[in-house]
């Protein structure tokens, strides 16, 4: 079969293109493309299948039963939110720095630590690793190409465990040579300690 | 919206960058999602249940198809939904909200199709579905035609009925199911191409005869 059926399937050629290729190909091939593409469009035609009476209702009832979803940390990091207390808090905090010598003296620098992370993709046309160092920002941190596929990049981050998945041309990938966590939807967090 | 919310909803896939560009339902729809999700997050409760509206009935046939059984689906789809919202403050919004529900629906469905509950299954949806929702004029070879996918879709191995059922019924592109799946682009293409193969095996001259 051409290879070029399969691209049609996936969406892959126009409708200029298509109508070559099916012209173009020899009777039995044209017939079983054409046994294929009659079996997408039937899969795009299946029904829905609705719910039964009561579906929204039951689902709001589990809802409901639930404790109130919280802001998780990364959520809270993303969301600069500044409510008037917050914002006299902050001044006071500003001022007491200012004015009080104890604090000021007291050596407020984070310490950093850097993480070299690395993965082998000589295919890819772009890495990038999304974290929660980051805001899990896909394209935040892109890494170099090296010499024989493998990307790279440094990081400066705090000491602690970090969370992370490389995005291989779009696609979430777990580091292969890192320890993994659940990420609580399927899938894993590769994770580094520091 | 407040200018203070969360970066993320700035920064929604840009409806094309161009002057003028409508935004695609889709791309409504998911902004509508986002801005319900921190919503809840502020403390609206009930801004949960349009979103609930939005795709219960999308999530109950996802689920059905892909464990095969109507009552199931809807439970599953229900189980999702409820979990979906106990997790929104780890949602981190890379990914369409709509995706984001797909992933923990089919998290469930996989749990269920592992724990080998469908020896158990009770009524699967196929003539069930079709005779409430086509109606009387469809002609009787495509009637035939679609009785018989769902029954071939059931057939099928899990792994590529899932695949085939998020491209080819749910329309995901590769890249979209790549998100929700957690699968390489490259394997799921495979799995597509097997499934269809199998189908087409599975359904020989019914898909010629309704092409006639």
């Amino acid at each position: 079969m051409d290879p070029n059926v399969d691209r049609l399937l996936d969406r892959e050629l126009s409708a200029r293109q298509a109508l070559d290729l099916v012209a173009s190909l020899p009777e039995a091939e044209r017939r079983e493309a054409l046994a294929l593409l009659r079996l997408a469009s039937l899969a795009a035609e299946l029904p829905p299948v609705e719910p039964s009476p009561g579906f929204e209702e039951r689902v709001q009832a589990r809802i409901r039963a639930r404790p109130a979803p919280r802001r998780g940390l990364g959520t809270w990091l993303r969301t600069p939110r500044l409510s008037p207390l917050s914002a006299l808090g902050a001044v006071a905090a500003a001022v007491a720095l200012v004015l009080l010598p104890g604090l000021r003296e007291r050596p407020p620098a984070p310490e950093r630590r850097v993480a070299r992370l690395a993965i082998r993709a000589p295919e890819a046309r772009r890495v990038a690793v999304a974290g929660d160092f980051n805001g899990w920002s896909a394209d935040a941190t892109p890494l170099r190409r090296g010499p024989g596929g493998a990307w790279t990049v440094e990081l400066p981050l705090g000491p602690g465990r970090h969370q992370y998945q490389f995005v291989v041309d779009g696609v979430f990938v777990a580091d292969p040579s890192a320890p993994t966590v659940d990420d609580g939807f399927g899938g894993n967090n590769a994770v580094i300690d520091l | 919206m407040s200018p203070l919310r969360t970066p993320w909803l700035r920064s929604l896939p840009a409806p094309a960058g161009e002057p003028g560009h409508q935004r695609t339902p889709e791309e409504a729809g998911d902004a509508a999602d986002r801005d319900a999700v921190e919503r809840v997050l502020d403390g609206d409760t009930r801004a949960f249940d349009p979103v609930v509206r939005r795709h219960g009935s999308r999530l109950v046939a996802l689920c059905a198809r892909v464990t095969g059984a109507r009552e199931v689906g809807e439970e599953l789809a229900q189980e999702a939904l409820a979990r979906a919202y106990g997790s929104l403050g780890s949602y981190r919004g890379d990914c369409q909200v709509r995706h984001w529900l797909m992933r923990i629906a089919l998290n469930g469905c996989r749990d269920w199709l592992k724990a080998g509950a469908r020896a158990e299954r009770p009524a699967e949806i196929a003539e069930e579905a079709l005779s409430t929702t086509l109606g009387p004029d469809r002609e009787l070879a495509g009637r035939q035609a679609l009785t018989a996918l769902e029954r071939a879709l059931r057939a099928l191995p899990d792994v590529y009925r899932e695949a085939f059922v998020l491209f080819h019924v749910e329309s995901l592109s590769y890249l979209e199911m790549s998100r929700v799946t957690g699968a390489r682009v490259g394997a799921l293409k495979v799995r597509v191409h097997r499934a269809r193969e199998m189908l087409r095996s599975r359904l020989g001259e019914r898909l010629e005869l309704v092409w006639r």
